[in-house]
């Protein structure tokens, strides 16, 4: 991988975020939409939530398909539509061209973090 | 013709490969144990060609290949967290995108790159993360029927969740979500207790029992709210994960006085009472999902998996509650077992085999002894290659008897023998072995052989038929998950109050006698007990019932082959190393005795103690 690559994706996700995702992200936070709950509710008889998928079927487990880039925007697009958020569903295709960029079947570093569980 | 899926988990911690054929389990191994790197997280290359090797099958005539985990929903959980923490998720945002976008949705690349084949389906397979668990705990489980507890850090979305098997179906029927996490909470405190994440929390279970619940309140009142239910759900204004490089921040500093303690930095009382806090907090959310699991399915059994699985301080205390009447937990309960979770899971929910169960009703787990042997002929080629002394006792009842002999001299071996462990604990395939009715055996092990921190205890691995002579445990506790008390008529009676009149002295603290077991008693009388069952592990058996012939006493302790840092040993290579780097008298390969003061010197290329860094 040459500098200038890597100064192409360093860029790539600098615009996404700044250009894309934190104008969405602010638009949302001021009409008061949260993607989850950041603190307990007195109120709250209980903090399950029913699974709605309930079993993993045969076509659960080839969802991914052959998860190329293509597949990728349709199926976060899909999703994000079906969960009402069409302004991210929007965002699918730049995603799925990050993905396309930084793809690499390079071997990962072997630390794991000693400061942070790995979410990621 | 049989159907053969090789499962995968790969890129967080702990990546393992496992494969199984018609719903029986074959081979698994983590990664670490081939690489040599604790918790390697990367795609388990060498890991995939063992479970190959070890079914003596094509990848071309694997039916499937799985993956563990589901990495757009990940995706979306984390891009979501990104958006939430605004600004200040710049930096996560970018790290997570490299991670998820550039290496994990990418992982059929790398399967194709190790084996050349996707199998039969040529396509990779995906499961969902709590489903692998959910999978990993029930299919080996020895129940037809159980309610399904799975809890970890986190999966995709899910942190936490309750469900139900029976026969080959599973079914999840509820869940707690990100950022509401209980693996996620025992992690913060890990971090904060100057341990690491990812791999020190079982460090922080240890270090309970020198506490008081001090800061129980304050955990409840400030951090998380628990339901009557079990439910519960974190304060987030605590926790730095959200949107920074570290588990805690400056809020959860103040709530517990003053920043976290640097690692390797003396333990104080206040660590050790946070400790005991957080665990105290830990068992009762455990118990409380257990209690409703069972409103919900009205199952007798229960079967865990998820990295909370493997606090067997809390597992002990569900066993005691009798809140079902058998427990079943994965030994390798945390990442790792999704693996072996997905590739039975895809067997019974994608090709609908039909699960059976043993006809002696014990678990399919194999012991969990599921990984590479060596056989006579390798050892014997191994030893011969570098001229090692050695002395081969093929007779086993000899061969017992001579191991046992020298551990009743309060000697300490390493040994290896059989199929190597899958899941973080030694069984009795690469473990060292001791005395446990010394007081010393605990502070020798830890400084002269395990190099580590002093108030660690050590477990004992007894006969399965001699479980309630010394431990108040009515269940077999064959994989090291469960912790129950030394029976009140072996304990001595310790002063708790002459603890701390050196200050926090713990090593005065660990060489206590508190029994006549004295090893494997914890400070606070507990033991995290392996039981030997002949069926399992005969070899191991044979031994601890020869130390028995010779003592009395039918346990020994046991503790992983490996330096601290290091993985546990795999290979005759590795445990020779680790038997050279430190001070132990015997090593035992197979029907191989290796005695230490009859070694050459060894030359150690390797800056070892600069390699495996301190844990």
């Amino acid at each position: 991988m040459n500098s200038t690559d890597e100064e192409n994706k360093q860029t790539a996700l600098r615009d996404f975020f700044e250009r894309k995702l934190l104008p969405l992200a602010e638009r949302l936070k001021l009409e008061g939409h949260k993607f989850f709950p950041m603190a307990p509710d007195a109120q709250a008889e209980s903090y399950y939530m029913r699974r709605i998928k309930r079993t993993m079927l045969p076509e659960d487990f080839t969802a991914l398909g052959s998860l190329g880039t293509e597949e990728i925007e349709v199926l976060l697009a899909r999703m994000w539509q079906e969960q009402g958020y069409h302004e991210l569903a929007r965002l699918a295709v730049d995603i799925a061209r990050l993905a396309g960029m930084l793809r690499s079947a390079e071997s990962q570093s072997a630390e794991v973090s000693e400061l942070i569980y790995v979410m990621f | 013709m049989s159907n053969w899926v090789l499962g995968i988990s790969a890129f967080y911690h702990d990546s393992a490969a496992a494969i199984v054929k018609d719903g029986e389990i074959v081979a698994a191994a983590q990664e670490e144990r081939f690489t040599r790197k604790k918790h390697d997280p990367r795609f388990p290359a060498h890991a995939i060609n063992y479970c190959l090797e070890a079914a003596f099958i094509e990848p071309t005539e694997l039916d499937a290949v799985v993956f563990y985990d589901n990495p757009l929903l990940t995706w979306d959980r984390v891009l979501k967290n990104c958006m939430m923490a605004g600004p200040r998720g710049r930096d996560q945002f970018e790290k997570a995108t490299r991670s998820l976008l550039g290496t994990k949705v990418w992982v059929a690349d790398h399967v194709r790159q190790a084996i050349g084949s996707l199998g039969k389906q040529d396509k990779l397979l995906f499961t969902e993360h709590h489903m692998a668990h959910a999978a990993s705990a029930f299919y080996p489980s020895p129940f037809r029927t159980a309610a399904i507890v799975t809890i970890d850090g986190v999966g995709e979305w899910s942190t936490m969740t309750m469900g139900v098997g029976d026969s080959a179906r599973i079914e999840l029927i509820k869940e707690i979500d990100y950022p509401h996490s209980l693996g996620l909470l025992y992690s913060a405190t890990t971090y904060y207790c100057g341990f690491k994440v990812n791999s020190g929390e079982y460090k922080l279970m240890g270090l309970a029992p020198y506490g008081e619940p001090v800061y129980y309140n304050r955990i409840r009142e400030q951090l998380i709210d628990v339901k009557p239910d079990g439910s519960f759900r974190l304060n987030t204004e605590y926790f730095g994960y959200l949107d920074s490089g570290i588990m805690t921040n400056e809020r959860f500093d103040a709530l517990f006085g003053g920043p976290p303690r640097k690692p390797e930095s003396a333990i104080t009382r206040r660590e050790m009472d946070i400790a005991a806090s957080v665990q105290k907090v830990t068992e009762e959310i455990v118990l409380g999902i257990a209690r409703n699991a069972k409103t919900e399915t009205g199952a007798e059994n229960l079967v865990l998996a998820g990295g909370v699985a493997l606090n067997c301080v809390a597992n002990g205390r569900l066993l005691r509650e009798r809140v079902f009447d058998r427990i079943w937990i994965q030994p390798a309960a945390g990442d790792a077992g999704g693996a072996l979770g997905a590739a039975l899971l895809v067997q019974h929910a994608y090709f609908k085999l039909p699960r059976k169960l043993r006809e002696d009703g014990r678990d399919a787990q194999k012991g969990s002894y599921l990984g590479p042997v060596y056989s006579s002929a390798e050892i014997q080629a191994f030893v011969n290659r570098h001229g090692y002394p050695h002395e081969r006792i093929s007779d086993p009842e000899e061969r017992a008897h001579k191991i046992a002999q020298t551990i009743a001299d309060g000697k300490i071996v390493g040994y290896l023998s059989g199929r190597m462990e899958y899941g973080p604990r030694s069984l009795g395939a690469r473990s060292i072995l001791g005395d446990p009715r010394r007081v010393d055996t605990q502070s020798t092990m830890n400084l002269k052989i395990k190099f580590r921190e002093s108030f660690r205890p050590f477990a004992p691995s007894v006969l399965a038929e001699d479980i309630r002579d010394y431990f108040e445990l009515d269940a077999e506790s064959p994989y090291m998950l469960l912790v129950a008390p030394v029976r009140e008529d072996r304990r001595l009676p310790v002063n708790r109050g002459s603890w701390w009149v050196n200050g926090s002295d713990m090593l005065s603290i660990v060489n206590q006698a508190r029994s006549d077991i004295p090893a494997v008693t914890h400070v606070d009388y507990s033991a995290r007990i392996q039981s030997v069952h002949p069926r399992d592990n005969p070899e191991f058996h044979r031994v601890i019932r020869h130390f028995k012939m010779l003592t009395g006493f039918g346990v020994v302790v046991n503790t992983s082959f490996n330096v601290r840092g290091e993985p546990i040993v795999c290979s005759p290579q590795d445990a020779y190393r680790c038997f050279m780097r430190t001070d132990m008298d015997l090593l035992v390969l197979e029907d191989f005795l290796l005695w230490k003061d009859q070694q050459p010197p060894f030359e150690d290329a390797e800056n070892w103690r600069s390699t495996y860094e301190l844990d």
